[in-house]
């Protein structure tokens, strides 16, 4: 069996520092985060994210995808620079197959079809400046609706965590990250709203390990106390479920800045 | 939280945040655009002073909104995000 030797949650939005209170505090704290996935030396990075209207939507509206391709050129929004990274075909092939085997029917990314936006390469930039670990993005539509609920998400998280330690080979190690949020409201009534104490809520339960907190949560709950953008916390509480039984988290800063709850945490998990 | 979202406008956004030459040419002649993507009257007033407040009424996401405001003017874009400057920070601190 694979092992998941680190779990993260980071918000993945980055401006330009000039419009930042605290950058460098954020910069390190995502840089950190970076530094954390480098040291456990991972063969993949499983990143649970959504796409921003930027290749889905519009024509279709897919709820579930795996990243399948060989590689990976960003879309370059945010600045990111638009230079390749390298895939992981057979693991997300086999994620993909697993998943189907098990009664969810995530469709299957290209890069013909997928450039990977902001939500995947802030955060891959600062795990990997070199762009020589292999990646695989695996898309939630949490920025159209209908949102899949948490429940689903749960169960679709649990199946992941499960092809990792029960399919994937002996000796892999794996890395799984959830990026996004925490609480925004973005273009809409409340837009450039915090909240604050919801958000060090959720950290608090991370931190504790009550991830059954977390689980109870609804999609309407989330989104009232933490606006639509919030809803991106479903990305951080799939990965928590899928790495694993999870102890503690280890939270490495959070900063209200540009409009949004910005985080960073590592997820201990139970050994 | 029930989607409204209309297809046609959708469509126009996804290209313009997608495509360099329908953002190009969103600048020069908007109403041309507007033409190309069957905007009725409605869409049309809501685009000419584009805000979420304007452009949730004609069916378009949160994050629609966004894509289109930065995309059809690039110089915002260009103006708030340069990821770049992280990464040569980040490629430096790596060597």
């Amino acid at each position: 069996m694979a092992e998941v030797v680190g779990a993260f949650a980071v918000s993945h939005i980055m401006f330009n520092s000039f419009r930042a209170d605290e950058p460098e505090l954020i910069y390190e704290g995502y840089s950190e985060i970076g530094r954390r996935v480098q040291a456990a030396n991972p063969d993949v990075v499983l990143m649970i994210s959504g796409d921003h209207l930027l290749n889905l939507g519009g024509g279709i509206h897919i709820p579930f995808a795996v990243g399948v391709s060989d590689s990976w050129e960003p879309f370059g929004d945010m600045g990111v620079p638009v230079r390749e990274r390298p895939g992981h075909r057979d693991f997300a092939e086999g994620l993909a197959s697993f998943l189907a085997e098990n009664r969810v029917d995530a469709a299957r990314l290209e890069s013909e079809a997928f450039r990977p936006d902001h939500g995947y390469m802030c955060p891959m930039l600062f795990n990997d400046p070199d762009h020589e670990l292999p990646f695989v993005p695996f898309h939630v539509s949490g920025s159209l609706e209908p949102v899949p609920s948490l429940s689903r998400c749960i169960e679709v998280a649990e199946l992941i965590g499960q092809f990792v330690r029960e399919v994937r080979p002996a000796g892999e190690r794996v890395v799984i990250e959830g990026t996004g949020g925490l609480s925004h409201w973005l273009m809409m009534e409340g837009h450039g709203e915090v909240a604050e104490d919801f958000d060090n809520w959720v950290l608090q339960q991370f931190e504790s390990g009550n991830i059954g907190a977390l689980r109870a949560l609804t999609n309407a709950e989330i989104f009232e106390k933490s606006g639509n953008g919030g809803l991106e916390v479903l990305y951080w509480i799939m990965a928590a479920v899928a790495a694993g039984p999870v102890d503690s988290a280890d939270r490495i800063f959070y900063q209200p800045e540009w409009d949004t709850g910005l985080s960073a945490i590592e997820l201990k998990l139970a050994s | 939280m029930a989607a409204n979202y209309r297809p046609h406008v959708m469509k126009m956004v996804k290209d313009i945040t997608q495509n360099h030459e329908v953002q190009a040419r969103y600048q020069e002649d908007r109403e041309a655009v507007w033409d190309q993507y069957g905007l009725d009257a409605e869409e049309r007033e809501a685009f000419s002073e584009p805000w979420w407040t304007t452009l949730e009424k004609v069916g378009v996401p949160p994050v629609g909104v966004i894509g289109f405001m930065i995309y059809a003017n690039p110089e915002i874009h260009d103006g708030m995000f340069n990821m770049g400057e992280f990464a040569d920070r980040l490629l430096d601190a790596d060597a």
